[in-house]
């Protein structure tokens, strides 16, 4: 077995909001090994951004971050000090947000944003530093890098600004890339750019990835391993080939028959009734799909399923499968 | 330049109507100028010649013309008390009003920001309550008053700085200095209050935005993203009430130069109005007014000028 | 108690300013320790003592006394001001809003032409014309106050006017009156009283300051900035007249400001 670069296990993230306190986030635990590409994808309020800024430690103070064991290759994050934190953002683990415009500094030149990542990491001279930003520029097809590096973040289309978002990702060669809804603000031709972009990365760099998309089309394409998430919950995982064939929790056979397809063209698209409940309104210990669930039974509503190994590395959170259930669908 | 034009009009446009206000609150005065000027018991045919000669016998519209005809030209009328064109008696004391606007601002803009950028980083502790009364205080404070404790603890007390009066800087710089310290910092009290304010719920706004949470990640220090990062950005809303600041400092200079006996442009104005020199207190209003609206269009413009994103699109 | 409840302190701090300098006024109006105006020569310039709890001034009035009685003259003025500001200043702003064309360029220049007197300069003209006076104050400071006042009511009314509920009903037909009395003008509440409290707090500062440079309030009324004006030739020998005037111009206008930057922050938190 490879060792994880990335290890989370048992992670519990809630909010301090002036009515009470509320559970965002509910035994998270999952992997990442090297060169791995790993996809979190679930709908809007699931929890993907969130799971991955708490691995960070980038969110707002009022929130609660607990874990069973948090460890960046094999070193444990919690015993981490703030500067020893600070060297491994952006040097080992680095991320792209989705929204490039408000994700660069407007006044700044993308130059300079880019470079300073090398600046706090690295102790290269200035020209150094130019060279190797102006060289990283053109490697993320920023065309006239030597003039761009002057321009500021508005002088750019969304592509390009995203682009440079990624340049800032990518500079300081780290271990870990964590890519949340990279192209979902960007026209639908820049997309496919930005994410043959990605594919390329995935290629070229020694780095694992995590990719958060709402978009199963994205997953296939540039992900080796899913995972499902539902109300805070990691609900399914497993390799994504596997998971696209054989989806087992309801939440993923509903995502997965909502996924555009040319073959059912006419027909009408399959929605999943129903929204995912705000973080005040969910019900702690039972299963969270229960209520928009057309499997639904009894035991839904009384206790949290356990995590049930399907085969090899796909299991699932559902009670479908546990033992004495004994229905399948 | 379409911004340009658009405020260069409305910036004329409102000192016509400014100049529209000052002239016609001025019709409403009771009495005859120039009978005030001769006294009651004066003979009617001087008060007749005197009127013609002040041009009262001709229509309100008429002598409006001829008034903005003449500020045009830099002729803002006689004063009847001093009998001097009353650009010649302004232009002597610009120099005291502009030096206690430039120092006063000077303390608004080292005082306020350092301490707006530490008040933001006390956010979300007990003492933030505090300061925000604090600053609060110094909003309230009336700026004569101010003006009196400071001439209570650093004239009378400690004697460090003089009263009343000034030496012109020409003679006597570290003079001057001393003597517009107290008045200056009188007049700031308030906007430096106001700064502090402001500044910080800039940097509050500002530390919300998705561009900090990248620098976070670049793995930068708190320090840096605040400095590097987060200031820049709060600066420059900061600069958009830099015209209403310097207004404050003129209108806070017309009530300070009279606690402090400075012979500035607001001790000429209260001085007229007291002598009723009339032709002088309207030329001095719209004077007034003119330098405020001149400031807030160059403001305006120094705007466009220092944020890249409006810079470059124009 | 935790932070956020604490973040109330300032308001109602404020608030018991306002109280507390309410209470003194009224008061006043039955009970001052002495007669404000009663001079007694033997004791000019006293210390604060039992007898005289602030002191005495230059001719031996009892200072506690004419702060007291001052407090009425800063009520009468700021609610005196602010009406007028208010009425004016929101009958211009709502044309200015609600019909928008010209009538809002017209009086939205004229806003900005009044915007240009730096402070108090507006005021100190229209008294220049009008004479001075506890009436003649009133009205300058008034007009003063039109501005801030119009302002607000404006781009409430423009605000609300693009909302949907407003739509909907200009749609079903309903009249401009009903429009603004139902509609808008309950959203427009609680801006409108944080400029009531900030022009209040304005004209007592201003009011202070016209009558310190002899221009605002005059004898027989009394005024706490022509105490002042009165005290500054005894700053080194009576430093408490000063220092006890002033303090209680400070508190009202502090009592005001917090109680608006309050009511802003309530009102931001509804938002």
């Amino acid at each position: 077995m490879r060792t994880p670069i990335l290890t989370v296990e048992n992670m519990n993230v809630s909010f301090e909001l002036v009515n009470g306190n509320y559970k965002a986030l509910e035994n998270i635990t999952f992997s990442v090994y090297p060169n791995e590409v790993v996809g979190i994808v679930g709908e809007s309020g699931c929890g993907k951004s969130l799971t991955t800024q708490a691995i960070l430690g980038i969110l707002p103070k009022n929130a609660i971050v607990e874990y069973e064991k948090m460890e960046y290759k094999q070193v444990s994050l919690r015993e981490l000090r703030d500067k020893d934190w600070r060297e491994i953002r952006g040097k080992d683990i680095s991320m792209i947000f989705q929204e490039p415009m408000s994700a660069l500094n407007p006044l700044i030149t993308v130059g300079k944003q880019i470079g300073e990542v090398l600046k706090v990491h690295t102790s290269y001279s200035k020209d150094e530093i130019k060279k190797r930003t102006i060289e990283m520029m053109k490697k993320v097809g920023l065309p006239r890098a030597e003039e761009l590096y002057k321009s500021y973040p508005h002088q750019l289309s969304g592509g390009m600004q995203q682009r440079v978002a990624i340049a800032i990702a990518l500079i300081a060669d780290p271990d870990l890339i964590i890519a949340d809804e990279p192209t979902t603000a960007l026209d639908v031709t820049i997309q496919a750019q930005i994410l043959a972009l990605f594919k390329k990365i995935k290629n070229e760099q020694k780095s694992s990835m995590i990719f958060i998309s709402h978009d199963w089309g994205v997953i296939r394409n540039i992900c080796d391993r899913v995972l499902v998430m539902y109300a805070g919950h990691i609900v399914e995982e497993g390799a994504v080939s596997e998971i696209l064939k054989n989806p087992k929790h309801p939440y993923t056979k509903s995502l997965i028959q909502s996924i555009p397809d040319h073959r059912k063209r006419g027909m009408e698209l399959f929605t999943i009734p129903g929204k995912v409940p705000s973080l005040q309104d969910r019900k702690i210990g039972v299963c969270p799909f229960a209520d928009r669930c057309s499997h639904c039974f009894d035991a839904c509503h009384i206790e949290m399923p356990m995590t049930k190994e399907i085969e090899g590395t796909h299991t699932v959170k559902c009670h479908l499968y546990t033992k004495g259930a004994g229905l399948t669908s | 330049m379409r911004y340009f034009l658009y405020k260069l009009s409305s910036f004329i446009t409102t000192i016509i109507i400014v100049s529209i206000m000052i002239f016609f609150v001025f019709q409403l005065l009771p009495g005859n100028p120039a009978q005030i000027i001769l006294g009651i018991d004066a003979d009617p045919h001087q008060v007749a010649q005197l009127e013609k000669q002040l041009g009262l016998d001709r229509s309100p519209v008429e002598r409006y013309m001829d008034w903005v005809a003449g500020v045009l030209q830099g002729d803002l009328g006689e004063s009847l008390r001093y009998q001097l064109p009353v650009s010649d008696i302004v232009i002597d004391r610009i120099p005291v009003t502009a030096s206690l606007a430039i120092l006063s601002l000077f303390f608004t803009v080292v005082i306020g920001v350092p301490l707006g950028i530490f008040i933001a980083r006390s956010d979300g502790k007990w003492i933030s309550i505090f300061l925000n009364v604090l600053t609060q205080l110094g909003i309230s404070i009336p700026s004569f008053w101010f003006g009196f404790i400071l001439i209570l603890i650093f004239g009378v007390t400690l004697q460090l700085f003089p009263t009343y009066g000034y030496v012109p800087w020409s003679e006597d710089f570290l003079g001057a200095l001393r003597s517009f310290f107290l008045p200056s910092f009188a007049i700031a009290i308030g906007n430096i209050a106001i700064v502090i304010r402001y500044l910080r719920n800039t940097i509050l706004d500002q530390s919300k935005m998705d561009y900090v949470r990248t620098a976070r990640v670049k793995g930068l220090k708190e320090r840096s993203i605040l400095y590097g990062h987060i200031l820049r950005n709060s600066l420059i809303p900061v600069l958009t009430i830099m015209g209403l600041l310097i207004a404050d400092t003129l209108g806070g200079s017309i009530i300070i130069e009279n606690v402090f006996s400075l012979p500035g442009l607001g001790n000429l104005l209260i001085q007229s109005i007291t002598s009723r020199d009339f032709p002088l207190v309207q030329s001095m209003v719209l004077y007034i007014a003119i330098i405020v609206l001149l400031i807030n269009f160059i403001v305006d413009m120094l705007y466009k000028v220092i944020d890249p994103r409006i810079r470059l699109k124009g | 108690m935790n932070l956020k409840k604490a973040k109330s302190i300032p308001f109602y701090i404020g608030v018991g300013l306002i109280v507390f300098l309410l209470l003194v006024m009224i008061i006043s109006i039955f009970y001052t320790p002495y007669d404000p105006n009663a001079m007694d020569s033997a004791n000019r310039l006293a210390a604060p003592s039992m007898e005289h709890l602030f002191g005495t001034d230059n001719f031996g009035r009892d200072i506690l006394s004419r702060i007291m009685e001052g407090s009425q003259t800063a009520f009468i003025i700021g609610i005196s001001s602010v009406t007028i500001g208010f009425i004016f200043g929101f009958l211009f702003g709502a044309i200015a809003g609600y019909f928008g064309g010209w009538f809002d360029e017209v009086i939205s220049r004229f806003i900005d032409a009044m915007l240009a007197f730096p402070g108090i300069l507006l005021a100190i003209m229209l008294i220049a014309v009008f004479n001075t006076g506890m009436t003649n104050t009133i009205i300058a400071l008034g007009i003063m106050s039109i501005p801030s006042f119009a302002r607000i009511t404006r781009s409430s009314f423009i605000q609300y006017k693009e909302y949907d509920f407003v739509k909907a009903s200009i749609a079903k037909g309903a009249g401009s009156f009903r429009i603004i009395f139902q509609h808008i003008l309950p959203n427009a509440v609680s801006p409108i009283l944080v400029a009531v409290a900030l022009s209040f707090s304005g004209a007592v500062l201003s009011e202070s300051g016209l009558s310190y440079l002899g221009l605002g309030v005059q004898p027989p009324d009394p005024s706490w900035g022509r105490m002042l004006k009165e005290a500054q030739a005894y700053i080194a020998s009576a430093p408490w007249y000063v220092i006890l005037t002033g303090l209680a111009i400070t508190f009202l206008v502090l009592g005001f400001n917090l109680l608006a930057d309050g009511l802003r922050d309530k009102q931001d938190r509804k938002a």
